[in-house]
């Protein structure tokens, strides 16, 4: 997974989606947003590389996809999830992920359903937590 | 990946598990996640497990990965395929790349 440097700042393509996260956290954090643009611009010239994103047998072949954590202190953890396009990027996703701990029951919920809409994103705790017992509440589709 | 997460197959009980404690921690220290983890519960009915902090954090890793897939897969499904260089994106939001 590598960046060519071509022309500055056209390494980097984002789709419609994660420019509308971008907008979103703009709202949350500018901390948080300054953050995501700085890491953007090193993916683009070339001194950043994603992390692979491990592909397994239900999740199909991701092993073009990447993620960058974006740590900012005094703020949630962020990914940026990244597609390898021919030694380009192309940013699908910025997302949010709160704390570590507290994530392995909303993220293993998620596992038992298989799929969920809307997992990893959540603007508040009660959100959060709705759909955790949703989730739960559901029988297991595995 | 292999993480020993359950290799024996026995469960302690939880005063067990109590009792043993610093003895399992030394371990998960000293053997990272390589460890076998400590199933336990009352009466040996498996409902609990201490497990290495690394082990942990692996299986995060990799169910984040799940869910990172699946929202790809997601997102792929709906793409409009308009794309935004990151030039136009750091115009559109009022930021100067070369600053930063």
């Amino acid at each position: 997974m590598t960046a060519r440097r071509r022309r500055p700042y056209q390494n980097v393509v984002l789709t419609a989606d994660a420019l509308a996260d971008l907008r979103q956290i703009e709202k949350r954090s500018l901390d948080v947003f300054a953050q995501v643009f700085r890491l953007l611009e090193q993916l683009d010239n070339g001194t950043l590389q994603p992390t692979r994103v491990q592909s397994f047998a239900k999740t199909g072949d991701l092993t073009d996809c990447g993620k960058i954590v974006v740590l900012v202190d005094g703020e949630p953890e962020h990914r940026i999830v990244v597609r390898d396009v021919g030694g380009s990027f192309q940013v699908s996703e910025v997302v949010v992920v709160e704390n570590r701990t507290d994530d392995l029951p909303y993220l293993l919920a998620g596992l038992r359903l298989e799929r969920q809409g809307d997992l990893i994103r959540r603007s508040d705790a009660s959100r959060r937590i709705a759909r955790i017992r949703r989730a739960l509440d559901q029988p297991d589709e595995t | 990946m292999y993480m020993n997460v359950y290799a024996s197959g026995s469960t302690e009980t939880v005063s067990d598990a109590r009792k043993h404690l610093t003895g399992h921690v030394a371990r998960f220290r000293a053997e990272g996640a390589d460890a076998e983890t400590v199933v336990f519960g009352d009466r040996r009915k498996p409902e609990a497990v201490l497990l290495a902090f690394e082990t942990f954090r692996m299986l995060l890793e990799a169910a984040e990965d799940v869910v990172i897939a699946q929202r790809v897969r997601e997102r792929a499904a709906a793409d409009s395929g308009e794309r935004t260089s990151l030039a136009d994106a750091a115009a559109e939001f009022g930021i100067d790349l070369d600053s930063l």
